[in-house]
């Protein structure tokens, strides 16, 4: 047989096939065509590593030219990170820390003792038919700067998103910034905020490795880097704050008209709208803080407290553990009226709650787990005969 | 206390979903992960570093260009597959000047006539089952064309169809036939090459 197969035909067959017109038989033999070299020598094994690597630069050059991307860094990887990485040195090694030691409060149960009954039984039976009414979990949702929203649980882990070169996400309860630390300067900030519901709690961890807690019905919002400067955050309802270190860049909390201002220290703030007061507590460092044209230094163990009604107090000495048992899984009441209790529990099992008559004026102290059924943590309130509760859905009625 | 991870630790999926998000630093990781592989790959067939490079540049611009729109589930078939598609847009470009097709020249036009045994039953089977497959009008037709060496116009008269339609559908199964031998020949090229 004389020549069946030329070279015009191949070349031929390779334009059908760059415009996507070849048929599955001519696809298989191209392919096979381009297997049969599998075997030979590329001619690169014979390259010197340096001319190898010249060759990879001139290509990523090209490459990064042609997409018009950034320029990389190519062969002085990580200048910029070394620099960054000296100032944080510098910065640590000047930084104060300031340890305290917290005294954990024993619980006290009214000023009644319980004494364990028939009736306790029969409240735990009656009540435990209502499943309606769950603690709650960790749960949050994140808007991102482009207007994604992002439903954030315990269940999705995995990488949620990333933004200027920053990696979001989703780690078991926490959300987590990672940056590769090549940031441009110039860039302007991205703002996400995250938010929990009712009945919700979450942690983040920023690109600048500061750490926050969120209380349910709260919400932070925060750039997805940080540039130098200031670092400004802004909060709703509650959160507790362990701030990285860096005298450089004060890391700035607003609530309202209030600033909180820090180098890197471990505070707590509630802003809650249904509260008469913010309160900031410290429990490590120090924070200035500034409302309007005042504005005050705290050491380890004061609260601050601005009453809605304009009053100031300063607090000394006060239980930081109780402040921040909300971020250990605890709710640590001391001294607290039945309200008060009602608007933190409200806020965590996600209920209405209704007063029929006055609210008793007996005030409670105590330490419950947030993770206790609802039922048992009211039965332990009835205990002291100065409270009763009747549940309906997700309704709850207090009375004398 | 959490660390965050190098993007070496990211997995090819997460990588994707990053440079879909614009994100530089994930595509330069892909970048790093298979630059040589890929490089490698057309150069085997090129046999020329340069256009081996611009080669795989083509490939690399073409996934950041395409990085939201491309679904792709495992990334390293994927840059392969496109790593074969830019080095045959090359040999199209570029005429088939090319070491390339070498193996079209001295090779496939070349194996018919070698005296390997395997080689004849295996393509001799390959035809045999190739007719037995055609539909019983187009049968007849390819068996007067071959043992009879009957014209198209005799074929079309025996038939009683046109001419052009004789013409039309041996054309079609020649071309297919063609293809399927050289399929097949290539393949067994690659099985005895492997031996």
């Amino acid at each position: 047989m004389s020549n069946p197969f030329s070279k015009k035909q191949f070349l031929d067959l390779v334009k059908k096939y760059i415009s996507g017109k070849t048929n599955p038989e001519e696809e298989d033999f191209l392919h096979n065509y381009y297997d049969y070299f599998e075997n030979k020598t590329d001619g690169l094994s014979d390259l010197s590593k340096t001319e190898l690597m010249e060759m990879k630069d001139q290509m990523k050059n090209s490459i990064w030219s042609a997409t018009a991307l950034t320029n990389p860094v190519i062969g002085k990887k990580g200048l910029v990170f070394f620099i960054t990485q000296n100032i944080k040195k510098t910065v640590s090694a000047a930084a104060i820390f300031i340890g305290i030691i917290t005294v954990s409060v024993l619980w006290v149960l009214s000023k009644q003792q319980a004494t364990k009954s028939d009736n306790t039984q029969q409240l735990a039976k009656q009540h435990n038919s209502n499943i309606k009414i769950q603690p709650g979990t960790d749960k949050a949702i994140l808007t991102i700067s482009d207007g994604r929203i992002i439903t954030l649980d315990s269940a999705g882990n995995g990488i949620v998103a990333t933004q200027s070169n920053t990696v979001i996400s989703n780690n078991n309860n926490q959300l987590v910034y990672c940056n590769d630390k090549k940031i441009d300067l110039n860039s302007i900030p991205l703002f996400n905020t995250i938010s929990t519901p009712m009945g919700g709690q979450y942690q983040v961890l920023l690109s600048d490795g500061t750490k926050v807690w969120l209380n349910a019905s709260s919400s932070l919002s925060f750039p997805v880097n940080f540039y130098g400067g200031e670092r400004k955050v802004e909060l709703t309802g509650e959160a507790y704050f362990e701030v990285a270190k860096n005298k450089a860049s004060p890391f700035i909390v607003k609530v309202r008209d209030m600033d909180v201002k820090v180098l890197g220290t471990h505070f707590n703030i509630m802003s809650y709208t249904d509260e008469d007061r913010i309160a900031t507590t410290l429990l490590e460092g120090s924070v200035s803080v500034s409302k309007g044209a005042n504005s005050r230094m705290m050491v380890p163990g004061q609260q601050l407290r601005y009453y809605n009604k304009g009053v100031v107090e300063m607090k000394s000495n006060v239980d930081v553990e109780q402040v921040v048992a909300w971020k250990n899984g605890k709710f640590h009441f001391d001294e607290a009226d039945i309200k008060t209790i009602m608007r933190q529990l409200g806020r965590w099992y996600n209920i209405d709650v209704v007063y029929e008559g006055k609210a008793p004026e007996t005030l409670f102290g105590g330490i419950i787990g947030k993770k206790e059924n609802i039922n048992q943590l009211l039965k332990i309130f009835e205990l002291t005969g100065r409270v009763h509760f009747k549940i309906e859905g997700t309704k709850i009625t207090i009375k004398k | 206390m959490f660390v965050c991870p190098d993007y070496s630790a990211y997995s090819d999926i997460d990588l994707l979903n990053m440079i879909a998000d614009d994100n530089e630093k994930a595509f330069e990781e892909i970048y790093e992960r298979y630059w040589h592989v890929l490089l490698n790959n057309a150069n085997k067939r090129l046999q020329d570093k340069s256009r081996g490079m611009d080669v795989i540049q083509n490939v690399f611009i073409d996934l950041w260009d395409r990085r939201k729109q491309v679904k792709i589930e495992y990334l390293k078939a994927y840059l392969l597959q496109a790593t074969r598609f830019q080095v045959y847009k090359y040999i199209e470009k570029s005429k088939g000047n090319s070491q390339f097709l070498e193996l079209v020249d001295s090779v496939l036009t070349t194996s018919f006539s070698a005296d390997s045994p395997v080689l004849d039953k295996e393509l001799y089977q390959l035809f045999a089952d190739w007719i037995q497959a055609l539909p019983a009008k187009r049968n007849k037709m390819f068996l007067l064309y071959l043992n009879n060496n009957l014209s198209t116009k005799l074929i079309a008269q025996q038939l009683e169809i046109p001419r052009k339609t004789v013409q039309n559908q041996l054309g079609i199964m020649l071309k297919d036939l063609k293809i399927r031998i050289l399929n097949s020949l290539i393949f067994i090229l690659l099985l005895n090459q492997q031996l």
